[in-house]
């Protein structure tokens, strides 16, 4: 072995977690291009209307929905990496981290619903027009994802309290976390596409 | 003692978390100035870039696919960089 293979990090062959995740995250992040690059068309015929709509988002609400699960992300991976430099003795110390992505989480719900009903109550609905159709589809489908992710990630930490989770046993919670971070990934797209564009009508 | 490279990956965390969380707030602050001056398609344009750097990190710090082969790493940074760049070129094109 040479010096250099020593301190040279090792390439794995697979991404961390079950392989069958990676599938599913690739089939999803394929559904959610469907939907960005439909509602990218959209925009495009539907020029005046969408430029005239959008301002209309506020692109704050889009910003704390954001934080929300950037803050979950970063709590997710803190609890794998202390799962990680765990002994079979020290499993529970990521079961705090996961309660923190699951918090975030479902403040990020709490805050789509105050969200939400801040549109309904101003009358807009997923009728009113094609560009609320597609911001109430889109966000919808993603918090639903959302929703499915508090709910694996909370029976991922009740696992974890129990010492589930140490540096012999990393599949369950990295499978977990992968899925949390495409979550994750798909919003930070979303977010400028429906939100922070600024194109004058 | 502590693992070297467990300290290591969650500094690479911490600060990673930290500029997305900056960025963002940045974003979204840029956003509403632009409206208010009319900025246009330019300042459109670095918020897509953002989007692919905030993406691109998230990839490799929080999915830690940075140690994995590219075919991997590979598939989810053409997802990344391919839906901005398909999706801002229909909508600023």
């Amino acid at each position: 072995m040479t010096g250099e293979n020593l301190v040279t990090a090792p390439k794995n062959s697979y991404p961390p977690g079950d392989l069958a995740i990676w599938f599913f995250i690739l089939a999803e992040l394929t559904a959610f291009f469907a939907l960005f690059a439909t509602y990218a068309v959209s925009y495009r015929i539907h020029y005046p209307l969408f430029a005239a709509m959008q301002p209309t988002l506020d692109a704050r609400w889009g910003a704390v929905n954001t934080v929300l699960l950037l803050l979950g992300s970063w709590g997710v991976a803190r609890a794998v990496v202390a799962a990680k430099a765990a002994s079979p003795q020290e499993g529970r110390r990521s079961s705090t981290w996961l309660l923190l992505g699951v918090a975030c989480g479902f403040l990020f719900l709490v805050s789509k619903g105050f969200e939400y009903a801040a549109k309904f109550r101003a009358g807009i609905d997923l009728d009113t027009n094609l560009f609320f159709t597609f911001y109430f589809s889109l966000t919808a489908f993603h918090a639903m994802h959302v929703l499915l992710g508090v709910v694996i990630l909370a029976i991922v930490a009740v696992k974890a309290r129990h010492g589930s989770y140490h540096r012999d046993a990393t599949v369950g919670i990295e499978t977990a976390a992968s899925y949390w971070h495409m979550v994750d990934l798909v919003w930070l797209i979303l977010f400028p596409l429906l939100y922070l564009l600024t194109i004058p009508v | 003692m502590e693992d070297p490279a467990a300290a290591k990956r969650r500094r690479l965390i911490d600060v990673t978390a930290l500029i997305l969380l900056v960025a963002t707030v940045g974003a979204a602050a840029l956003s509403e100035w632009g409206r208010q001056q009319v900025a246009g398609e330019r300042l459109s344009y670095f918020l897509l870039l953002l989007a692919v750097g905030k993406g691109l990190a998230v990839v490799d710090v929080f999915m830690d696919l940075r140690p994995v082969v590219w075919r991997w790493r590979g598939l989810l940074w053409t997802w990344v960089v391919g839906a901005v760049a398909i999706c801002g070129a229909l909508i600023l094109g």
